[in-house]
């Protein structure tokens, strides 16, 4: 049921933008279009970019968060608010299809003779950010796929501990194992990189 | 994790970032104390270095990565249109559908029950037997639990012999 309640004169939009995530759920649940758009306004980026980095495909991307309204839409009472947060359970509705679509792809084969452009940036911007950030994804390749998704979800999403555990359906002191062996791999591998990266930093 | 007293490791440290985040500060004195004295190490700076990176990345809301901006607009269109080309009424429906189902589920059932083919087979001459001697059983058994005296309302001839009785009787 739709927990939308009005005590002071709003508009009815203000309400529904006004509202946590949990509420606009109900509303959505009793069928409110307006609910819905705006869970769709605050999230909807936000997630491709999180199955965007899952599955490094746009057109993929949309199409799991795309598929991840359409469940919120037709199937909103799957969506417990005494059991998580909504972005905890919208975020393991997207992440488990961004990896099942992952699964399915196959790698598309290259035409003979194909030749990879070299798209690294040039040398004078070496020390940019992109530089490091293209390091640091690379090294985040090298972990397990439970690794990154670990520092991922901590890092890049902004999780808490508690959030991130309940996403990955581990307990708070498992995740917390988990980030730091992924940390410590990231710095094993980082380090090999000192000067070339760290160093900017100094 | 080594004792508080000993030199913080790398994998204190990791520990006590990943439990109270990156802000020492914040952390609890006895590490505190232990922390400023790590990062004061070559391993600390490079830990230290290694948040500082992690920052850089931040919590990503969808705008900042340059190929995420593209056709923003349009697909958050698609979002929205959702509702209308997925409705929720589709659900109603299909619970409506599943007891329309069920109705000729149970219609089909006794269409089947009622098939000749079925009616007189073997099978089916052996049920119908068995329930004749199951509606037998407890029509003695209902029968059994009631009283003789019960029937004495319905027994007409009860009444006859008794008046014949004294229409007979020696003394009247």
């Amino acid at each position: 049921m739709c927990q939308v309640t009005q005590t002071q004169p709003q508009s009815s939009q203000q309400l529904l933008d006004d509202s946590t995530d949990e509420v606009l759920v109900s509303c959505v649940r009793g069928g409110d279009r307006q609910a819905f758009s705006v869970l769709v306004t605050r999230h909807g980026m936000r997630f491709r970019s999180i199955a965007n980095r899952v599955l490094g495909d746009l057109a993929l991307s949309e199409e799991v968060v795309q598929d991840a309204f359409v469940t919120l839409w037709t199937k909103a009472d799957a969506f417990d608010p005494e059991r998580a947060k909504f972005t905890t359970w919208f975020h393991r509705v997207v992440f488990n299809r961004a990896l099942d679509m992952k699964r399915r792809k196959k790698p598309d084969a290259l035409p003979e003779g194909y030749e990879v452009a070299d798209t690294r940036p040039q040398a004078d911007h070496a020390v940019d950010q992109t530089t490091q950030m293209a390091t640091l994804s690379a090294a985040m390749e090298n972990l397990s796929d439970r690794q990154k998704t670990a520092l991922t979800l901590s890092y890049l999403d902004g999780y808490s501990n508690s959030d991130a555990a309940d996403i990955m359906a581990l307990n708070v002191k498992a995740f917390e194992s988990l980030l730091v062996r992924a940390r410590a791999k990231m710095r094993d591998m980082l380090k090999a990189e000192k000067t070339n990266l760290l160093s900017v930093f100094g | 994790m080594s004792k508080q007293t000993d030199p913080m490791t790398e994998a204190d440290y990791d520990a006590c970032v990943v439990a109270h985040g990156t802000d020492i500060a914040l952390w609890p004195a006895t590490e505190r104390s232990r922390a400023r004295e790590f990062l004061q190490t070559s391993d600390g700076q490079d830990a230290s270095k290694l948040d500082n990176l992690f920052a850089t990345l931040g919590p990503d809301e969808g705008g900042n990565d340059m190929m995420m901006q593209a056709d923003t607009t349009d697909f958050l269109t698609r979002l929205q249109a959702i509702p209308d080309q997925y409705p929720q009424q589709a659900t109603a429906a299909n619970a409506s559908a599943g007891t329309q189902s069920l109705g000729k589920k149970v219609g089909a059932f006794i269409d089947g029950l009622l098939d000749p083919a079925r009616l007189w087979s073997p099978t089916g001459l052996a049920a119908q037997g068995f329930a004749f001697v199951l509606l037998m059983g407890v029509g003695m058994f209902v029968g059994a639990q009631q009283g003789p005296e019960m029937f004495n309302d319905y027994d007409v001839s009860a009444g006859i012999f008794e008046a014949n009785n004294s229409e007979y009787s020696i003394d009247g």
